[in-house]
């Protein structure tokens, strides 16, 4: 994969808290995106432009919410471009 | 609609498929599987019911569901607080809640929120409760643009952040002594008024 990333480029943040998500609005709340206060400058997303639907939970599932034994409750797409 | 759609939260109205817009940030719930806890074939299974009596149970919690839904636009202010704390309480109560290693959320800091927002004037709107991996709980107010978050730490201390109309920022930490800052005061009342 090619480790130059793009404005264009989709990425995903993955949600276990129902409470990080505006079902109304369809929208992630701020807290979605604080970084833990183990790691203050980092949060965890994923490179998804040119997956399938399919995939991108595969990764949410196998990588992530394993990981850490939660469940997945959704994600949150956005462009590289509307956070750098 | 398939069981397993009955158990599905309101969250279920939406497509995941939903392909998000260019420069919005887009939320896409996860369908349930037919392995979750909620699912009907598991109630069914682990209430040793079958048939009538099954269908009837399952009747019972989603007559259940739909009145506790339905109760909640009339329960009051302070009621509905309660709710939204003991939600985040049952959710929010163990480390790595958010799946990337966050704080807990403390009794202590439910019960300084919690009284916090009972110190509120009247005329000011109820906030949205929204946990933060930090171990804190935000109050958000939202309108039209115009945002401001209000959350107390552990140590008493409030930090307070917010966007304006204009795309002004605001920000800034004051202590916490059981009494509402007139700088918070002040700014939740600009925001009221707005």
């Amino acid at each position: 994969m090619d480790t130059n990333i793009k404005n264009s480029e989709k990425i995903s943040r993955y949600i276990f808290s129902k409470k990080h998500c505006s079902v109304q609005k369809e929208k992630l709340k701020y807290a979605a995106f604080m970084p833990p206060t183990s790691h203050p400058n980092e949060i965890s997303v994923y490179r998804i432009s040119n997956l399938k639907e399919s995939e991108i939970w595969d990764i949410g599932i196998k990588f992530v919410a394993e990981k850490s034994n939660r469940q997945l409750f959704g994600r949150g797409d956005m462009k590289v471009s509307d956070i750098v | 609609m398939s069981d397993a759609a009955i158990f599905f939260d309101d969250y279920s109205i939406f497509d995941a498929k939903k392909q998000s817009n260019n420069n919005e940030i887009k939320f896409s719930p996860r369908k349930r599987q037919s392995d979750d806890s909620l699912s009907i074939s598991k109630i069914n299974e682990s209430s040793g019911l079958t048939g009538g009596k099954a269908s009837q149970k399952i009747t019972n919690i989603l007559y259940a569901l739909f009145n506790d839904r339905f109760n909640t636009e009339t329960l009051s202010k302070e009621h509905q607080i309660i709710r939204d704390l003991k939600e985040i309480w049952y959710e929010c109560k163990n480390p790595n809640w958010d799946g990337y290693d966050a704080i807990e959320i403390s009794k202590k800091v439910i019960n300084m929120t919690f009284e916090f927002l009972q110190k509120l004037p009247n005329y000011i709107i109820s906030p949205e409760l929204v946990p933060e991996p930090t171990g804190e709980i935000g109050m958000l107010w939202e309108f039209e643009g115009e945002s401001l978050t209000v959350s107390i730490d552990s140590n008493s201390v409030i930090t307070f952040a917010g966007l304006t109309k204009e795309g002004g920022e605001i920000f800034g930490t004051i202590p916490y002594s059981k009494v509402i800052p007139s700088r918070i005061l002040n700014e939740l009342e600009n925001f009221t008024n707005n």
